[in-house]
């Protein structure tokens, strides 16, 4: 009898499962992140594989304080791209397949680096202010293990002269386009926003290691 | 019934952990127009979030703020006023001893 039952419950669990197998969770999603517990990253200079010469610099100016309110430690930005310059090294993430993880770990105790690479900054925004496409990608790289630990694709696309794109997300974007270069900031603060949304939150977060469950899109 | 809660916990806006005053604005406009005038508003504007956040107990310090200011400072020859600003990171972040020590040399 007792045996029935832990064979009946093992199949009603097993049956849970299967009703809900399309669902991802942040734990099924990014195990690694949560065994290795990453608390400290080191931002790279961001990949621009786009035409816009500024996306670069609006990305780097905006990430720190997106990823710190995820729970996490950033190294301070500026001093560190400072020394990648003088070492020759600020293109490293642009140049070369092999990150130096062990200096990095050395010289400034990083748990993890992230990595954004530009791939579209539709231009169009600039002039125009037609359509906002901003085509992104994240990567999370653990330092002891060299693997992607974390990654995300973020594509916005806007057309700003429409009332409402049907999309939440862009819509607020949309209301951030405004006059002046903090139009430019504030798209960046938003592509950071949604990027990140699905990170599982950092040491400092209440959210940390509680978000284990937490659906994936 | 956990889940209700889950679910709700999960739909709750998030205030922010820290106060980052004009932050970005001014380091965007530090890079994009390099230069003494734009890195000095920098300077004033992460003196003001640490003057803010020390003087007010609800508003938090974010990571990196003591020790990109005491960065400026050590750049602009004040290695004695740049001490207790890396001093204070690593106090109230102790993972960044390592780098702070590196960068404050």
């Amino acid at each position: 009898m007792k045996k029935l039952i832990k064979i009946t419950t093992i199949l009603g669990i097993v049956a849970l499962l299967f009703s809900c197998g399309s669902l991802k969770t942040k734990l099924s999603e990014y195990p690694e992140l949560y065994n290795e517990k990453p608390k400290t990253v080191l931002i790279l200079p961001p990949i621009n594989n786009s035409t816009a010469a500024d996306a670069k610099d609006l990305l780097r100016t905006t990430i720190a304080p997106a990823l710190a309110e995820k729970g996490y430690y950033v190294l301070p930005v500026e001093p560190i791209f400072d020394f990648l310059k003088l070492n020759g090294a600020y293109s490293i993430a642009e140049t070369s397949e092999v990150l130096p993880l062990d200096k990095f770990s050395s010289i400034f105790d990083a748990d993890a680096v992230l990595k954004i690479s530009i791939n579209k900054w539709d231009k169009n925004y600039y002039v125009i202010g037609g359509n906002v496409k901003v085509d992104l990608v994240y990567e999370l790289v653990s330092v002891k293990t060299g693997k992607t630990i974390w990654s995300r694709v973020t594509a916005v696309t806007v057309d700003t002269t429409s009332s409402s794109s049907g999309n939440l997300l862009a819509d607020l974007v949309l209301t951030a386009v405004n006059t002046g270069a903090t139009k430019y900031i504030d798209l960046a603060k938003r592509a950071h926003l949604l990027a990140l949304a699905d990170l599982p939150a950092g040491f400092y977060s209440p959210m940390y290691q509680k978000d284990k469950g937490q659906t994936v899109k | 019934m956990l889940l209700l809660a889950g679910l709700m916990a999960s739909c709750t806006v998030s205030k922010g952990l820290y106060y980052w005053g004009d932050y970005e604005s001014s380091y965007y406009k530090k890079v994009h127009t390099p230069g003494d005038a734009s890195t000095l508003s920098h300077t004033e504007e992460l003196k003001k979030i640490i003057d803010k956040t020390e003087k007010k107990s609800n508003l938090k310090i974010g990571p990196g703020i003591y020790a990109e200011y005491g960065y400026y400072l050590l750049q602009s020859g004040k290695e004695e006023q740049s001490k207790p600003y890396f001093a204070k990171e690593k106090e109230t972040f102790p993972e960044s001893s390592t780098t702070i020590n590196f960068i404050s040399k």
